[in-house]
């Protein structure tokens, strides 16, 4: 479903992303993994058609992203940015219904505001749906342009969502929550992909393991295929440990 | 309490409006202006003969223009405070007021305006025009327009537009100082239905391309990242909005100069009674402008009757003291 193919981007004269490969499948749950500075963010970016590439395309559904029409690629895919700071105070409401903007025109406002409340309701927000948003935690603030993001693909079959560091401020029960909510997401036939830091909860959610380094894509595959004790020490300067989940499967612990 | 936020500036608006009719050297009851409206309207109702002649040909047109003004001011300033994602952003940002006014400034001293009434207030639009012009051009880079260039690319017009007038002010005699001077402090004074023709098409302009700005501005609050990111195209919304608000301004300070504050206050504080969606808060402040200036006229009329004051010194003598008293309440609110 989007597939870029040998990209390249450039900033400073810096490459960010340097010859990078990825396709991803409708259904699939992604994890983007690799230290600071790897470009994970910047590939993600690229994906979603938000910076140009030097070099390579990438394409969702066969079209080019930089070339397709803004609200026909607005309504394929969603993207969650690391951080969104609001000009002026706004309620928790209003920020989830401009996710609806690329929808505004073909369905009725009615809709879209079924839509915003399905996707407040699966971020667990609904209790302060009409708080302004400066009132709420990180955390929360969080979660609210993650049910904007989620608002955006409602009522989209099989979108391409993409998650920059979705659980970066999150505690460990809305941790595993968003990620649960992610792995749904894609088991009902989106695509997803998410940087994420933790190797624990990247290998405990998704099922298909990214890594990056230095701008390549050094891994990519399942997760204890591409977190072999090698990439671990070269990529991470760490060791790690499989441990099974109670639940059945398992995760890296890295230390 | 925001529902009623538009009622409230409605009955704001036609009391201000009723307000400037009324009152004046003459002063006529509110009776009396309704039968000349109705009269004007072609109603076969009686009127005085004099409080026609007074509304029609002095108070209605100076009413009109004042809520024209008003209007385009307030609407301005809400655009680029949504385009600079700043509540202090104002609709003179881009230069078009300081252009607008050496435009003015520059037709008072080469002696423009004795080609007719239509002179200065055109002399003012091209050059608020032409500096909204330069600094597009300016902050320009690859296509698109940073807000960080374009706001200082503004800064550079207006100083250099001040610069250009104070050294046509140093140079000008006792007459033309005066005058430059009186323009410059803003006023309405010289309205006619002539001038209104000249505003309203631009304001009218400005208020029609507001559905579709509205949507688009209301992502930006987001930032221009995730605008474009929900589909909005977001260099071509930054050059509709800003040819609307120089089209706007420019006509409006052509005719009555550079009125302070209005366009900042006024958005400002109908985003606290209503709050920041555009789709309220661009026609709410068209609304709440128009109401404020021509109460300010109004009051700028007979405060010194039988002389008048510049209506901008009156919006600047109310509006700072109440801006401050807005930041002291909201500082008090952020607890910072």
């Amino acid at each position: 479903m989007i597939e870029a193919m040998n990209i390249s981007v450039a900033r400073g004269g810096r490459n960010l992303v340097e010859g990078a490969s990825i396709r991803v499948a409708a259904g699939e749950f992604v994890a983007l993994v690799g230290p600071n500075g790897a470009g994970k963010s910047t590939l993600l970016r690229a994906l979603a058609g938000e910076v140009a590439c030097g070099q390579g395309e990438v394409r969702l559904r066969g079209r080019d992203v930089r070339i397709c029409a803004p609200d026909w690629l607005a309504r394929n895919r969603a993207m969650m940015a690391q951080e969104t700071a609001l000009a002026f105070e706004m309620t928790v409401r209003d920020v989830v219904r401009l996710g609806r903007l690329p929808h505004e025109r073909a369905c009725t406002r009615a809709e879209n505001d079924a839509a915003a409340g399905r996707a407040m309701a699966l971020a667990g927000i609904e209790a302060f749906a009409d708080r302004s948003l400066s009132s709420l935690s990180g955390g929360e603030r969080q979660r609210v342009h993650l049910a904007r993001t989620l608002a955006q693909i409602g009522g989209v079959a099989a979108p391409l969502l993409l998650l920059d560091e979705p659980t970066a401020s999150l505690d460990l029960a809305h941790q595993r929550e968003v990620l649960g909510l992610a792995r749904r997401i894609a088991a009902a036939g989106a695509a997803v992909v998410a940087v994420v830091h933790d190797l624990f909860a990247a290998t405990r959610h998704c099922g298909r393991i990214v890594v990056m380094d230095r701008g390549r894509i050094v891994r990519d595959g399942a997760a204890q295929a591409a977190l072999d004790a090698r990439t671990l020490e070269t990529v991470f300067a760490a060791h790690g440990e499989w441990v099974a989940l109670s639940g059945g499967g398992s995760a890296l612990l890295a230390h | 309490m925001t529902h009623r936020v538009e009622p409230a500036v409605a009955a704001l608006l036609a009391a201000s409006l009723l307000a400037a009719l009324c009152v004046g050297p003459l002063n006529l009851p509110a009776e009396s202006v309704g039968r000349v409206l109705a009269r004007l309207a072609g109603l076969p109702v009686e009127a005085d003969d004099r409080a026609i002649a007074v509304v029609s040909a002095l108070r209605l047109p100076r009413a009109v223009l004042a809520a024209l003004v008003g209007a385009g001011l307030g609407v301005g300033g809400a655009v680029m405070q949504g385009l600079f994602r700043n509540a202090l952003a104002d609709p003179g940002i881009l230069g078009i007021s300081g252009g607008a006014s050496l435009g003015a400034v520059s037709a008072i001293y080469f002696g423009a305006a004795s080609f007719g009434i239509w002179a200065m207030p055109f002399a003012g639009f091209a050059g608020g025009l032409l500096a909204t012009n330069v600094v597009s051009r300016l902050a320009r880079t690859e296509g698109r327009m940073p807000v960080a260039a374009l706001l200082l690319s503004g800064i550079a017009v207006n100083a250099f537009a001040m610069a250009m007038m104070g050294m046509l002010v140093y140079s000008s005699d006792d007459r033309q100082l005066r005058d430059i001077t009186v323009w410059l402090l803003g006023s309405l004074s010289g309205a006619s239905w002539q001038r209104v023709t000249l505003v309203a098409p631009a304001v009218a302009l400005a208020l029609a391309a507001l559905p579709f700005l509205a949507r688009a501005l209301d992502a930006l609050i987001l930032g221009e990242r995730e605008a474009a990111n929900l589909g909005v195209r977001v260099e071509r919304v930054k050059r509709l909005a800003i040819a609307v608000v120089a089209m706007a301004t420019g006509a409006v300070v052509s005719v009555a100069g550079p009125i302070g504050f209005v366009g900042l206050v006024v958005p400002h504080v109908v985003r606290l009674a209503a709050g920041a969606g555009h789709r309220r808060l661009l026609p709410l402040s068209a609304g709440a402008g128009a109401a404020l200036l021509a109460g300010a006229d109004t009051l700028a009329r007979v405060v010194v009757a039988p002389a008048e004051l510049p209506v901008g010194l009156v919006t600047a003598a109310i509006g700072a003291p109440f801006f401050a008293l807005l930041l002291l309440r909201e500082k008090a609110r952020l607890g910072a």
